[in-house]
């Protein structure tokens, strides 16, 4: 996205017969508008849904606000209340906890893609292993809410293997929880991941790695210094797209899972401003926690431009 | 080793097809005998409980309301989409940058920092409860990113078709429907199936925006069931098995879309 308009002046100038100066800034003036009409349509429509409610919402952060009188100016008011409130607390740090996930959610499938690669029916495989991504998120946190619940299946199962001993409250022990969450999305979204990641692969020249094995490389050489870099490209891609999507969707996951709970351990700042909403006093105390999400995502994304400039700087695979 | 990565393999997908397998044979037992032995897998099958998830539980309106905002903000999102993206790729007017970037900025924003505004707003103009109001609010909301998958696209054409189409005597508009749309129709085609997917699935927008509860899409309607039955009970699982068989479809039909689009737009960053 680091285009940039060349204001004015055209790279191409005319080269056609006629060449009086003001046919020419004419044509360069056509050119310069061409192409616009058609940006019109969703730029509006985004101003009008997107970009207008941005100002509002930060501005609304500024006010105290029930929904019914006016909004009252409140300067940083809710900031202030946010950062000595304990629950707000827990929320940030339930993001940031979901968002190291992203460990997990690249890592998962990076090496099943491997080893499912150059087995008989990998196509099958991955096909299935592709199902719970079809699926909504809500969709799924309903099932692993039963799955996962006190006495359901899964802690039957492992019960009856330890003999009562493993049985943990998957979502509704607050040290767990997260945890378990992080599960079920690993769960939703290796699917997609293997097929990235298998794309990847079968890009890989295969003499590339014949080499290296007749050179004496092991499996996890193999891995480290031979799959790792070859599929750097889809490993960034995945991450921005795991951390867009997870980020701005925690919502779904956490209503059908634990509502948010218990008390606040699985709480996330979208899930906040939801119940915010709902409670419908304290509007401009949701508008806060909206932007500081809006913050977050800015942070993260940042993040990544940053490793992708770094990388691109020293050459890395 | 191998025999390692079998094993591996073979629980992952154990791990993938067991708990959805569970719920298929929940959502297929009698409820008496469910509350009797939730964990059982034995007993009788029966399809009452989708028959009653269709009708009583309202999944089978709930899924025609889902296809009604689909049909509208899945095209409007990729027509919308397709437009700025040709426009980003193949012209250079005035503002270029700035709107690129305006569109990325988009992408990135969360629902949730907007969903309050965006509730005003339909509130004053008196849009709420309104499923063709919120297929367009999707439409806009879920197209930044059609936008910049098919700007990838576009760029990667051959120049020599529009400058040939340009010789002809093409207008900009002339070309973008007759020549630029039909050479993109594998992305288009991967676009719709995705905007269908993300717009079926939403729902903290739905939620917040048809509050009233009596026209629900999908979500809005399992997220009623989890709370109305008792949680994990075969009529929940039926409303959910239901309520995903239109998304399957859907997927089923555009899997060759979208194996060959996802390869070509995204990967080669």
């Amino acid at each position: 996205m680091t285009s940039s308009a060349r204001m004015g002046v055209s790279q191409r100038d005319s080269t056609d017969s006629d060449s009086s100066p003001s046919t020419a800034a004419h044509k360069r003036k056509a050119r310069r508008l061409e192409g616009a009409g058609f940006v019109v349509p969703q730029l509006a429509l985004l101003l009008v849904f997107t970009f207008w409610p941005l100002t509002q919402v930060i501005a609304l952060s500024f006010t105290r606000y029930d929904g019914f009188s006016d909004p009252e100016f409140f300067g940083l008011g809710n900031y202030q209340f946010l950062s000595e409130w304990a629950d707000f607390q827990r929320i940030i740090f339930n993001n940031i906890v979901l968002l190291s996930g992203v460990i997990l959610w690249v890592v998962v499938p990076f090496m099943l893609a491997i080893l499912i690669f150059p087995m008989r029916g990998a196509t099958v495989i991955r096909a299935l292993l592709f199902v719970p991504a079809m699926l909504p998120p809500i969709t799924v946190g309903v099932v692993f809410r039963i799955v996962l619940a006190n006495d359901g299946p899964l802690n039957q199962v492992l019960s009856a293997v330890s003999f009562g001993l493993i049985s943990p409250n998957w979502l509704t022990d607050s040290n767990i929880v997260l945890f378990s969450i992080i599960l079920v999305i690993c769960w939703a979204t290796m699917g997609s991941g293997i097929l990235f990641y298998s794309a990847g692969l079968a890009a890989i020249s295969p003499s590339y790695i014949e080499a290296a094995l007749l050179d004496g490389a092991n499996k996890w050489q193999l891995v480290w210094h031979i799959y790792r870099p070859a599929l750097s490209p889809i490993t960034q891609f995945w991450v921005l797209l795991l951390s867009v999507t997870t980020i701005t969707g925690f919502f779904p996951w956490i209503f059908a899972l634990t509502r948010g709970g218990p008390g606040v351990a699985s709480t996330t700042l979208d899930y906040a401003v939801y119940t915010t909403l709902l409670g419908g006093t304290q509007l401009g105390r949701g508008a806060a926690i909206a932007v500081i999400s809006l913050l977050l995502m800015a942070v993260v994304v940042m993040i990544q431009v940053f490793m992708r400039r770094i990388r691109r700087a020293d050459d890395w695979a | 080793m191998r025999f390692v990565s079998g094993v591996i393999v073979v629980l992952s997908v154990a791990i993938v097809m067991g708990p959805l397998l569970w719920v298929i044979r929940v959502a297929l037992r009698p409820v008496n005998e469910f509350v009797a032995a939730p964990t059982d897998i034995g007993g009788t099958w029966t399809l009452e409980n989708i028959i009653v998830a269709v009708t009583v539980g309202g999944m089978g309106s709930a899924i025609l309301n889902s296809l009604l905002v689909i049909s509208i903000g899945a095209p409007l999102a990729v027509l919308l989409g397709s437009m700025t993206g040709y426009a980003l790729a193949r012209f250079q007017f005035v503002g270029k940058g700035i709107i690129g970037a305006a569109v990325s900025i988009a992408l990135f924003l969360p629902i949730a920092a907007l969903v309050m505004p965006i509730f005003n707003l339909a509130l004053d103009f008196g849009i709420l409860n309104s499923l063709p109001w919120l297929a367009v609010i999707y439409g806009v909301i879920f197209s930044s990113w059609v936008t910049l998958f098919l700007r990838s696209y576009f760029v990667q054409l051959p120049s020599e078709i529009f400058e040939a189409a340009k010789v002809d005597g093409a207008g900009s508009v002339r070309t973008f429907v007759s020549i630029a749309l039909p050479m993109a129709k594998p992305a288009l085609a991967t676009a719709l199936v995705l905007s269908c997917f993300v717009q079926w699935s939403e729902l903290l927008l739905a939620l917040l925006l048809l509050p009233n509860g009596d026209t629900p899409t999908v979500p809005v309607g399992i997220a009623q069931f989890s709370s109305q039955y008792r949680t994990g009970g075969p009529q929940t699982a039926a409303g959910m098995i239901v309520g995903v068989l239109p998304i399957l479809v859907l997927f089923l039909v555009g899997q060759r879309w979208l194996r060959a689009g996802t390869l070509s737009g995204s990967v080669k960053n």
